[in-house]
């Protein structure tokens, strides 16, 4: 867990079990994150399965639950919260979120096949 | 319907002679090692120098080494290959075996040969060119080597074991899913995958982590050599892409194992999902292969032209713009698909944007070596020996990046020497030029020059006889996997000097193992640290380094930092001026071995369905898991007599 830290004391990027900053004690946060990621997750397939909604509001309906999840999981899992960042966190932060719509929104694009498709 | 009925696969694949002689062979390998261990009392020694190990110089050769195994197989597909297509009428294969190979080639070269390889060169190099003592989470380095390990032992056994895959190293369906592709075979490749894919994710978050946090003292990001720069872009890339693989292969594995549709039309599936999917990850992995090669040839063109790099600040722009803009390309994989014209000229455009930063960066090699005082290396050969290799690649690939053009090269030999051409000539030579040039700092003695050139010169050439033929194979329509051609088609001369070039390229391979083994027997051993009269830190500590690497951590005022104390103070880094303290270092674990080993025991559950195999080997996983999260005794403080000890053995005054 620890990492190999120099006399310097810059280095521990983990910090480890010694220093546990946050809570001790039992992980509440980590399983409300778990069981809404679930819900999250269960609801997108409720949509498709029990509902008779057109493509389009199926599609929206999907984005919504997607971008809930991407709140829970920086909140409740990646220590979004937790300390002030460097300003490298902004630029990974705003990176990744380029990416992710990059991949999301060209996907749609590309496989809307210019109102083509035929299914 | 099809191939559905289906016999119950055999546990071991019989039948072709060429197979039952390669089990043989295995076999008595096997058998062979088990004795030399045994013999030489070396099974200890085995675990607790190397399998338990976290440490990152140890866990690169060991990266090193299982490249070189996976280059020789995939080498050897790929003769074996290039045999059957060398006249018409081939009848070295069988179609169902010519398949396997051309799948398990494609899968080995790139996800078990060039992977690794880069894995190698960061974990080498990274560390001690930033004076850090080790990687941010060195127990988590360890588990990515294994599950990178385990999972290319799971593809390899399917070789003798099941059958392989079949379906091409893309694997696209409905060609990959049950009805066309019975049996473990596929199976084999999406575990394999998955379970190496795991240990790659981890790599990129611990390089990115590392090179974020572990650098020393005054090594600002500006100062950092621009192998690491490299190192930032491909973690970066690997991060972001690699779950997209994830999900595209748990998808298809949920449709064979458990019935599911994604990708199966007739229930309403869309298998286009699945190539869109795969070229998200598919397209940012071939840059996640090259940057490192162009981070090492950065390296190599500085140090052997006694010149800084030309243009430092525009080679790190271009480094991050590539990153960037490898991600907008994806789709000019499939410009045949007919996603309209609208995405087709987006993404033929964003194609041909990518070649400009990579123009920079060749330009800036080339002005770095203007001028300089050049020395001809085996490793400086391969740097210049990829410069054309690159500019022809380059061009084709604009060809290629070319929609309209496309639908005439798509899946064509033209496609096929194109990209050989850049993952060989970018990646395979950029690996071995940084082989070479680190190859004494990890093991204390310099690779022979002379046999080294050889293997440079047999390899080159062989590379241009076996690749230039197949763009005009491509031009005159012979496409990509078919397993043999008819004669009279005008293809049997440019075929059989394409082989002829394929086979010089194995000399030259052949040539590059006898260097290793010459050079360990009687090559020059590297006494001083810095064979190379070299630039970067990682040249300022002896070679081997010690398991600490730094006994101080220098601080750093400029770049090229070890070039600097050589030029300003007698070769001296600037060190705290204080006396050697205890070193905080992480300790062996056995833990990341057996938890690799629990995922490729139910990996190969799941590939037979045997899900009582597959449920035992989760359960060990699970162990593993909960194991470590209560080991508080994970690490530890190397006395200062220890280091102060192997300072004095390796001449270096400990003040």
């Amino acid at each position: 867990m620890s990492s190999t830290m120099d006399s310097h004391g810059h280095g521990s990027p983990m910090g480890g079990p010694q220093r546990g900053s946050h809570e001790e004690g039992f992980p509440w946060s980590h399983v409300i994150g778990y069981v809404l990621s679930l819900i999250l997750t269960f609801a997108a397939l409720v949509i498709v399965e029990n509902t008779k909604l057109s493509g389009a509001a199926m599609v929206t309906y999907i984005l919504i639950f997607a971008g809930l999840q991407v709140f829970v999981q920086l909140f409740f899992f990646m220590h979004f919260t937790e300390t002030v960042g460097p300003r490298i966190h902004i630029v990974s932060l705003s990176l990744g979120l380029f990416f992710t719509m990059c991949v999301i929104l060209g996907s749609i694009w590309i496989m809307s096949f210019s109102g083509h498709q035929a299914y | 319907m099809l191939r559905g009925d289906v016999q119950p696969t055999p546990f071991f694949v019989t039948g072709d002679p060429m197979i039952l002689a390669s089990d043989v062979l295995i076999a008595l390998t096997l058998v062979g090692i088990v004795a030399a261990l045994t013999y030489f009392k070396k099974w200890k020694w085995l675990w607790r120098e190397w399998l338990t190990t976290v440490d990152h110089k140890k866990i690169g050769i060991m990266y090193l080494i299982a490249a070189l195994l996976m280059m020789f197989r995939g080498g050897v597909d790929a003769e074996l290959m290039r045999t059957q297509l060398a006249l018409p009428n081939g009848r070295l294969l069988q179609p169902e075996h010519y398949d396997q190979i051309f799948t398990t080639h494609g899968t080995v070269m790139i996800l078990f040969m060039a992977m690794p390889f880069i894995f190698a060169m960061m974990n080498i190099a990274v560390p001690l060119q930033i004076g850090a003592r080790d990687v941010a989470f060195p127990y988590l380095n360890a588990i990515s080597f294994w599950m990178f390990f385990f999972g290319a032992m799971l593809l390899n056994l399917s070789f003798v074991i099941g059958g392989s895959p079949d379906a091409g190293w893309v694997s696209y369906p409905p060609l990959s899913e049950t009805p066309f592709s019975p049996g473990p075979g596929e199976n084999f490749y999406l575990l394999a995958l998955q379970t190496s894919g795991i240990g790659s994710i981890a790599t990129g978050i611990n390089f990115l982590v590392t090179i974020f946090k572990m650098r020393a003292p005054g090594m600002t990001l500006m100062r950092m050599p621009l192998f690491v720069w490299s190192i930032i872009g491909t973690s970066v890339l690997i991060i972001f892409a690699f779950p997209a693989l994830t999900v595209a292969l748990a998808l298809i594995l949920f449709d064979r194992l458990m019935g599911a549709h994604f990708f199966t039309i007739l229930q309403g599936g869309v298998p286009m999902m699945y190539i869109n999917l795969f070229w998200i990850w598919g397209h940012p992995e071939v840059y996640i292969v090259i940057l490192p090669a162009f981070g090492i040839f950065s390296e190599v063109v500085s140090t052997f032209s006694k010149k800084r790099t030309f243009g430092y600040s525009s080679m790190v722009a271009s480094i991050m713009a590539i990153s960037v803009i490898s991600y907008l390309v994806w789709a000019h994989h499939f410009f045949t698909m007919g996603a309209g014209p609208g995405v087709n000229a987006f993404f033929a455009i964003a194609s041909m944007c990518v070649g400009i930063p990579t123009g920079v960066k060749v330009f800036n090699w080339l002005f770095t070596m203007y001028q300089g005082r050049i020395r001809l290396t085996t490793a400086m050969m391969w740097a210049i020996g990829f410069i054309p290799n690159f500019a022809i690649g380059g061009a084709t690939g604009i060809m290629l990046a070319a929609a309209p053009a496309d639908y005439q090269y798509h899946n064509s030999y033209f496609l096929i020497a194109h990209f050989h051409q850049v993952l060989i000539g970018g990646v395979v030579y950029g690996m071995l030029a940084g082989m070479y040039y680190w190859w004494p700092k990890m093991f204390g003695f310099i690779l022979d020059d002379r046999l080294g050139k050889a293997a440079f010169w047999l390899f080159n050439i062989g590379f241009y006889v076996c690749f230039l033929p197949q763009y005009q194979l491509g031009f005159m329509g012979m496409t990509r996997r078919i397993y043999t051609y008819p004669a009279g088609m005008g293809w049997t001369t440019l075929n059989l000097i394409s082989t002829i070039g394929a086979y010089i390229m194995g000399i030259g391979f052949v040539f590059i193992v006898l260097d290793v083994l010459y050079s360990a027997w009687r090559g020059e051993r590297d006494v001083t640290g810095d064979p190379w009269d070299a630039r970067t830190l990682e040249w300022s500590l002896p070679s081997p380094a010690p398991h600490y690497n730094f006994a101080k951590i220098p601080v750093i005022t400029a770049r090229d930092a070890w070039w600097v104390a050589k030029q300003e103070n007698h070769g001296k880094l600037n060190e705290p001026d204080e006396p050697i303290a205890p070193i905080h270092m992480p300790k062996n674990s056995g833990v990341p071995f057996l938890f690799a080993l629990a995922f490729f025991v139910g990996g190969f559950g799941l590939v037979w369905e045997w899900y009582w195999l597959a449920a035992l080997g989760l359960a060990g996983v699970l162990l593993c898991l909960v194991t470590r999260s209560w080991d508080y005794n994970t690490d530890y403080y190397v006395p200062v007599e220890e280091i102060e000890h192997t300072e004095m053995a390796l001449r270096r005054s400990p003040t």
